[in-house]
C-alpha cells in the first residue's frame, strides 16, 4: 500500500516536471525523419499534371492551395486567411500577408491569378477542378475574386485540392512545364531535396514556414514500393514508418507486433454492379425494373463481405457512400430477401431465370475478381440467372466501358476526393459522361439538382430523394465500401487514415518520436 | 571481319527499324491514352480538349510520319506522363538496371563456373550433388517467391539487409541473388555437362600424361573449349537481364527500366513505350553481336564471313 502511494507521488512529480518542460520550451523545432511507403511510382511533381492521388499527396509536401481540407472534412484557411461567399457564383479570397515562396518570390494576387490560369490550360490532366470557373481576377495584391459559371457546391473543396496550388510566377514561367514537373517551388512546409524516379522523393523542412510548430519533422521521405508484401516488410524492418494500402490478408502480422499498429478508415469508394440500359442491355431482361430489384434482393451481400473482405466493408444504400455528404442514414440498404426476389422474377416472367453477361476488372480493386465470382454464384444458384462472367485486364475493361461496349452488367467502383457525391454521380450516371451506361431522366434531374445549388439542406433533400428513387428502380446492384488499411510504426505521432486516401495533413500534423 | 561486322550492323539496323514500326502500331491498339490519363469525372468536352491539346486527334499517318522523322535522329518525343524526353528517362534509369544486371550476371558466373567444374571433375561427390541441387532449384523456384522469402528471412528476421530501394551495396545483394538465380541454375548445369564432355577428349588425356597439374588442365585447357556454349548462354541472358525484370524490380522497389516500361504500357505512354522498345532491341542485338565476336577470341578457328 505504502509502495503504491510512493509510486503515485513519483509519477505525478514526473508528469509535472514533463509538463513544465513543455511549457517552457516554446515552439518545437522540427526533428527526425518520417518515411512513407507509397504503392505506386509518381510521374511528376507538378500537381496540375496528374489526377493520381499519390502524386497529389507527394506534392502537398511543398505546394499549397489557398484552402485546406482537414481530416474531419472541414475547409480551413491556409494561404487565404479568410474568404467570402458573395453569392451563388462569386467568391472572394483574402490572402495571408508576408508569405514568400521558398525561392523568395512574394505570394500575392498576381501569383494566384497566374497559377489558376495555368491550371486551366487544356493539356493539364488535373484541370477538371477548374471546370466550373469562368473568371479569375485579382482585385488588389491580397484579394482574389472568382466567378463560377454556375453554382458549384464543391467549389471551395476544389480550391483545397492540389491542382489549385499556387506557383511562383517568375520561376514557373522560366522553368516551363518540364522544369516544374521535376523541381517545382511552393510556399509549403517542406522544400524538395531530390526526386529519384522510381525510388524516393526527399523533402526538408522549410525554415521560414508561416505557421507555428509546422512542420514537425526535419525530413520527409516518400518511398515508392509497388509490392504490398515488400511494403509490409519495409515497415517491419523500420525502413519506412507508414505503409499505405495494406491488403486485409497482410494486415494480421501488424496487429500483433509491439512497435507497429494498424490504422484504417472506410474508403469513399463505392462499389456497384452497374446495369447497362443504353447499349448492350437493351432488349434483355434487365430492362425490367422488377428483374433489377430482384437481383438486388437475391444476393447475400453481407455474407460476401464476410467471406471475401473478412467483414471489413460496409453495405451502401445506393450509389452515395456512407462517408459522403448527402448520405441518408435513415434509409437502410436493400435487404437480403430471396423469397421476394423469386416472386419478382416470376412476376416479370423469368421464374426459370435467364442468361446474361457480366464484366469484371481484374486487379483494379482489392478482391474484385473474387467479389464478382461470389455474386455471379449467388445469382446462378438462388435465382437461376446464369452469369457469363468475363474477367478482364483493367485497362481493357475501362476502354470498353468508355466505349459503352461492356456486357449488360459490370462491376466497378467510384471514389471521390471531396467526400461529396456530386463529381462521382455526374461521372458515372449522367448521359454526357463517357463512363455512364444507365440513363434515367428522374435520376439525372436529381443529380443535377444536388449539384446546382450551394445550399446544403436543399442538396441533402435532392440526394435523399435520389437514393430512394434508386432503391425503387435500381440502376445497379448496390454493394459496399471497403475499409482501407495502413501500417504505422508506433513512433509516428498524429497520423490518421482518411476516407479519400488524401495525405494532405501529413506535412502539417505528423511527427515522430526518437 | 570488317565486311562481316558491316553486314551484321546492317541486319541489326533493319531489325531495330522493324521493332519500331511494329511497336508504333501495336501500342496504339491498346486504346486511347486520354481515357487513363484524365480523372474519372472528366466530361466528354474535357477529353476532346485534352486530345486536341496533346495531338492525339491527328490522323494516324501524320502521327506516324512525325514519329519516323524524330526517331531517325534518335528523338522519341516526350513521355505523356512525365512530360520530359523519353530518352532521358531511360538514360536516368539505365545505371540502376546496368548495376543490377551486371551484378546478377557476375554472381551467376562466379558461382556457376567453378561449381560446374568441381562437379564435373568429381562426379558423384558432394560437390556434384550440390551443383545439381542448385541447378534444379535455380530453375524451378519462381524468382518472385524467392525474393519475398529472402526479404522475410534476411531483412525482417535477421535484420541484415534493407528491403527496398537502391541505396549502396547492401540494397543490391538481395535483388542480385534473386535475379541471378535462374541464370545460376542453368549455367551450373551447362558448365557441368560441357566440362564432362571436354574432359573426356584426347587432348586432356595428353595434358594429363605430360604431368600438368589439375588446375592448369581444368582452367587453362578444358575451360577454354567449354567456354563457347557458356558464353552463348551468358550473352543471351545478359540481354534479357538488361531489359529489366518487372517482378524483381517491383518486389525490391528497384528503380530500373523494367518498372518504367511496365508502367508506361499500363498508362499508355506511347512515346515512352516506343523508346523502351528501341532501347531494348538495340541492347539485345548489341550483346548478341559482341558475343559472336568473342567466339573468335576464344577459339581462333572460328571464322567470320
Amino acid at each position: 500500500m505504502r509502495r503504491s502511494v510512493i509510486g503515485i507521488v513519483v509519477a505525478v512529480a514526473l508528469m509535472l516536471a514533463w509538463w513544465g518542460s513543455l511549457a517552457g520550451a516554446g515552439p518545437a523545432a522540427p526533428r527526425g525523419t518520417l518515411t512513407i511507403g507509397l504503392p505506386t511510382d509518381i510521374n511528376t511533381l507538378d500537381p496540375t499534371m496528374s489526377p493520381e492521388v499519390n502524386t497529389e499527396n507527394v506534392t502537398f509536401s511543398m505546394m499549397e492551395p489557398l484552402l485546406y481540407f482537414d481530416p474531419q472534412g472541414n475547409i480551413r484557411p491556409r494561404l487565404a486567411e479568410s474568404w467570402q461567399v458573395v453569392d451563388k457564383l462569386t467568391y472572394i479570397f483574402h490572402l495571408r500577408r508576408g508569405v514568400k515562396f521558398t525561392n523568395g518570390e512574394p505570394l500575392n494576387g498576381k501569383a494566384v491569378e497566374f497559377s489558376w490560369r495555368r491550371s486551366q490550360e487544356p493539356h493539364r490532366t488535373n484541370r477538371v477542378a477548374f471546370g466550373s470557373v469562368s473568371r479569375i481576377e485579382h482585385v488588389d495584391d491580397y484579394t482574389i475574386r472568382v466567378i463560377t459559371e454556375k453554382p458549384d457546391p464543391v467549389f471551395l473543396k476544389k480550391m483545397a485540392s492540389a491542382s489549385a496550388s499556387i506557383f511562383p510566377p517568375k520561376y514557373t514561367a522560366e522553368q516551363k512545364d518540364e522544369g516544374v514537373s521535376l523541381r517545382p517551388v511552393g510556399t509549403g512546409p517542406f522544400m524538395l531535396v531530390e526526386w529519384v524516379k522510381g525510388d524516393h522523393a526527399t523533402f526538408k523542412a522549410n525554415p521560414n514556414y508561416y505557421l507555428p510548430n509546422v512542420p514537425k519533422v526535419e525530413t520527409l521521405v516518400w518511398r515508392f514500393i509497388p509490392e504490398s508484401a515488400s511494403r509490409v516488410a519495409a515497415l517491419q524492418t523500420g525502413q519506412i514508418d507508414i505503409a499505405l494500402r495494406i491488403p486485409p490478408q497482410q494486415a494480421a502480422p501488424l496487429r500483433s507486433a509491439a512497435n507497429l499498429g494498424l490504422s484504417s478508415a472506410l474508403s469513399t469508394r463505392t462499389y456497384y454492379i452497374m446495369f447497362n440500359n443504353m447499349t448492350t442491355g437493351r432488349g434483355t431482361p434487365i430492362m425490367d425494373t422488377r428483374v433489377r430489384l430482384a437481383m438486388n434482393l437475391g444476393v447475400d451481400f453481407q455474407g460476401i463481405i464476410k467471406a471475401v473482405y473478412k467483414g471489413e466493408a460496409q453495405r451502401v444504400n445506393s450509389l452515395i457512400g456512407n462517408v459522403q455528404f448527402g448520405h441518408d442514414p435513415t434509409l437502410p440498404p436493400l435487404p437480403y430477401d430471396p423469397v421476394r426476389a423469386k416472386q419478382l422474377l416470376a412476376e416479370a416472367g423469368y421464374a426459370q431465370g435467364f442468361r446474361v453477361g457480366m464484366a469484371c476488372p481484374s486487379g483494379a480493386y482489392a478482391n474484385d475478381k473474387e467479389a464478382c465470382e461470389a455474386i455471379a454464384g449467388y445469382l446462378g444458384q438462388r435465382l437461376g440467372i446464369k452469369v457469363d462472367l468475363q474477367v478482364m485486364e483493367s485497362n481493357r475493361f475501362w476502354d470498353l466501358q468508355a466505349k459503352k461496349q461492356l456486357p449488360p452488367l459490370f462491376f466497378d467502383g467510384v471514389g471521390d476526393r471531396y467526400q461529396d457525391p456530386d463529381t462521382q454521380l455526374k461521372g458515372v450516371m449522367l448521359p454526357d459522361s463517357k463512363w455512364t451506361s444507365f440513363d434515367k431522366q428522374e435520376f439525372n434531374e436529381l443529380i443535377i439538382a444536388g449539384g446546382s445549388t450551394v445550399d446544403p439542406a436543399e442538396r441533402r433533400r435532392s440526394y435523399s430523394s435520389l437514393a430512394r428513387a434508386m432503391q425503387a428502380d435500381p440502376p445497379a446492384l448496390f454493394l459496399w465500401q471497403v475499409r482501407n488499411f495502413e501500417g504505422v510504426r508506433k513512433r509516428v505521432q498524429g497520423y490518421t487514415t482518411r476516407p479519400n486516401e488524401s495525405l494532405s495533413h501529413v506535412p502539417f500534423d505528423v511527427g515522430v518520436s526518437e | 571481319m570488317g565486311a562481316y561486322l558491316l553486314a551484321r550492323l546492317g541486319q541489326s539496323a533493319v531489325a531495330v527499324a522493324c521493332v519500331l514500326v511494329l511497336t508504333f502500331f501495336m501500342v496504339r491498339l491498346t486504346g486511347d491514352p486520354a481515357v487513363v490519363m484524365l480523372p474519372q469525372e472528366a466530361t466528354a468536352a474535357d477529353v476532346a480538349a485534352f486530345r486536341a491539346a496533346m495531338g492525339f486527334d491527328r490522323p494516324l499517318p501524320v502521327q506516324f510520319w512525325e514519329f519516323l522523322r524524330q526517331a531517325a535522329v534518335g528523338d522519341f518525343g516526350k513521355s505523356l506522363q512525365y512530360r520530359t524526353s523519353a530518352r532521358s528517362l531511360i538514360v536516368e534509369r539505365l545505371p540502376a538496371t546496368m548495376e543490377l544486371a551486371i551484378a546478377a550476371l557476375s554472381f551467376a558466373v562466379a558461382v556457376a563456373v567453378p561449381l560446374g567444374i568441381l562437379a564435373a571433375t568429381r562426379p558423384a561427390s558432394a560437390w556434384d550433388w550440390l551443383a545439381q541441387t542448385i541447378a534444379l532449384l535455380g530453375q524451378a523456384l519462381p524468382a518472385y517467391w524467392v525474393g519475398l522469402i529472402l526479404i522475410i528471412v534476411v531483412s525482417v528476421q535477421l535484420h541484415l539487409l534493407p528491403v527496398a530501394g537502391r541505396s549502396g551495396w547492401t540494397s543490391l545483394v538481395l535483388p542480385m541473388v534473386t535475379l541471378g538465380m535462374a541464370l545460376l541454375g542453368r549455367l551450373t548445369q551447362l558448365a557441368r555437362s560441357v566440362m564432362l564432355e571436354v574432359l573426356r577428349q584426347d587432348y586432356i588425356r595428353t595434358a594429363r600424361s605430360k604431368g600438368l597439374r589439375r588446375p592448369a588442365i581444368h582452367y587453362r585447357h578444358a575451360l577454354r573449349n567449354a567456354a563457347i556454349p557458356l558464353l552463348t548462354m551468358v550473352g543471351v541472358n545478359f540481354g534479357y537481364l538488361l531489359g529489366g525484370s518487372v517482378l524483381i524490380e517491383s518486389v525490391f522497389a528497384w528503380p530500373g527500366i523494367g518498372r518504367l516500361a511496365a508502367l508506361a504500357v499500363f498508362q499508355r505512354d506511347f512515346p515512352l513505350v516506343q523508346a523502351v522498345a528501341f532501347f531494348s532491341s538495340v541492347v539485345v542485338l548489341g550483346v548478341n553481336l559482341v558475343t559472336d565476336l568473342l567466339y573468335g577470341v576464344l577459339n581462333p578457328l572460328v571464322r567470320y564471313r
